[in-house]
């Protein structure tokens, strides 16, 4: 079980494979990607999911599409924590890095997303910025994966 | 941090950045909801666009505010319907406690409601939303809000039970004037920087005040004591 702790971002570029992290525990960093402001809530998520179906032949169903997942809540920010990550984010096509500090040996990326951070105000209850976003992608492509961290 | 909001709501006007805060009282104009009821919220919606490339896009956004106050009366019914109902309203989200944070959301046509169900206390609910572009909410920073604390007070008639509505209470802090004037509950309401600060309140008609001291705190809401006139005016 792995609880992700620090999500990164990037500007959506190549699919990487691994990753190699810099600065000291806990607060580890990777070169080119930028950490998200704030503190990152329980349930962070990036994951693929099926997509389109397809029927064949031999009554078995083809995934001919699938679906890049991402959810994050961030807690405890500023009103610049929230201009930020909008200005980073909102329609710009970004890759997702969600990393477990405690187990910094595998993280989990998913590629080319463009998030929506929409901030979310309830009395009794903590301010929270909840960035979502998915993509839809062919089958089999190689935008989601776990990566290796040395 | 648990945040347990103030509401304001005005009539739209113009905008409020961290600036304004130095030059004057920017809940001049506000009138705070009594009884707050649970759960007051903001929030914000996307309108998505289904892109060629598989990707969303944010298309637009929808603002969404939902309040209510569980002061049931004929007389704040009323004044809530007649003032806010289908008029286009500015709401104020704002912590006492924890001032490092305000939320304003501009332009929101409010629907004045209520429900009154046996069993459950009644209540007058505000609410509203509006298609959304960056220029109808603002979040005052809380580098800024440190310096500034909310100072609410009441002012009232010789008898010490009739509000006084109309009374000018003004704030000379540094030179600048951070002013409101009382409303039909003899209640103002000022945004000012955080220290200590003497005022008297004034009305013209023979009305007479004494004087005032106060000592804004950025942490808490600063409630002066009641202001009881010394002499009644017309």
């Amino acid at each position: 079980m792995r609880n992700f702790n620090k999500v990164f971002y990037r500007a959506a570029a190549t699919p990487i494979t691994s990753a190699t992290k810099g600065g000291t525990y806990p607060d580890w960093t990777f070169s080119g990607w930028t950490l998200l402001v704030g503190a990152v809530a329980e349930g962070a998520m990036v994951g693929i999911e099926q997509g389109d179906k397809g029927a064949l032949g031999d009554g078995s169903e083809l995934t001919e599409g699938e679906k890049l997942k991402l959810s994050v809540v961030v807690k405890n920010f500023t009103a610049a924590n929230l201009a930020t990550i909008r200005a980073a984010l909102l329609n710009v096509k970004c890759d997702f890095m969600v990393i477990d500090s405690e187990q910094p040996n595998v993280a989990y990326v998913v590629h080319g997303i463009r998030a929506y951070p929409a901030p979310d105000f309830t009395s009794g209850k903590e301010p929270t910025i909840t960035i979502t976003g998915e993509r839809k992608v062919g089958s089999g492509l190689a935008l989601f994966s776990p990566v290796t961290v040395s | 941090m648990t945040r347990f909001y103030d509401i304001y709501i005005r009539l739209a006007g113009a905008q409020i950045t961290d600036e304004d805060l130095a030059l004057g009282n920017v809940l001049e104009g506000f009138d705070k909801l009594d009884l707050p009821q649970e759960g007051n919220r903001f929030w914000l919606e996307a309108i998505l666009l289904q892109l060629g490339d598989g990707t969303q896009y944010v298309d637009g956004e929808k603002a969404n505010v939902t309040t209510g106050t569980h002061r049931v009366d004929v007389a704040e019914y009323n004044w809530l319907r007649d003032t806010f109902h289908n008029q286009s309203c500015d709401v104020l989200f704002y912590d006492p406690a924890d001032n490092t944070i305000m939320v304003i959301v501009y332009g929101v046509k409010l629907n004045v409601a209520t429900t009154a169900e046996s069993g459950k206390s009644a209540v007058i609910t505000l609410s509203g939303s509006r298609n959304w572009n960056d220029a109808n909410v603002t979040y005052l920073s809380d580098a800024t809000m440190e310096l500034y604390g909310n100072l609410n007070g009441k002012v009232y008639a010789e008898d010490g039970v009739t509000p006084v509505e109309g009374v000018e209470v003004e704030l000379v802090i540094g030179g600048t004037s951070f002013s409101d004037t009382t409303d039909k509950d003899g209640e103002y309401i000022i945004a000012a920087p955080i220290g200590e600060v003497s005022f008297t309140p004034t009305k013209t008609g023979g009305w007479v005040f004494p004087e005032v001291t106060v000592d804004i705190s950025k942490d808490y809401e600063t409630v002066a004591a009641p202001c009881v006139a010394t002499t009644d005016g017309e």
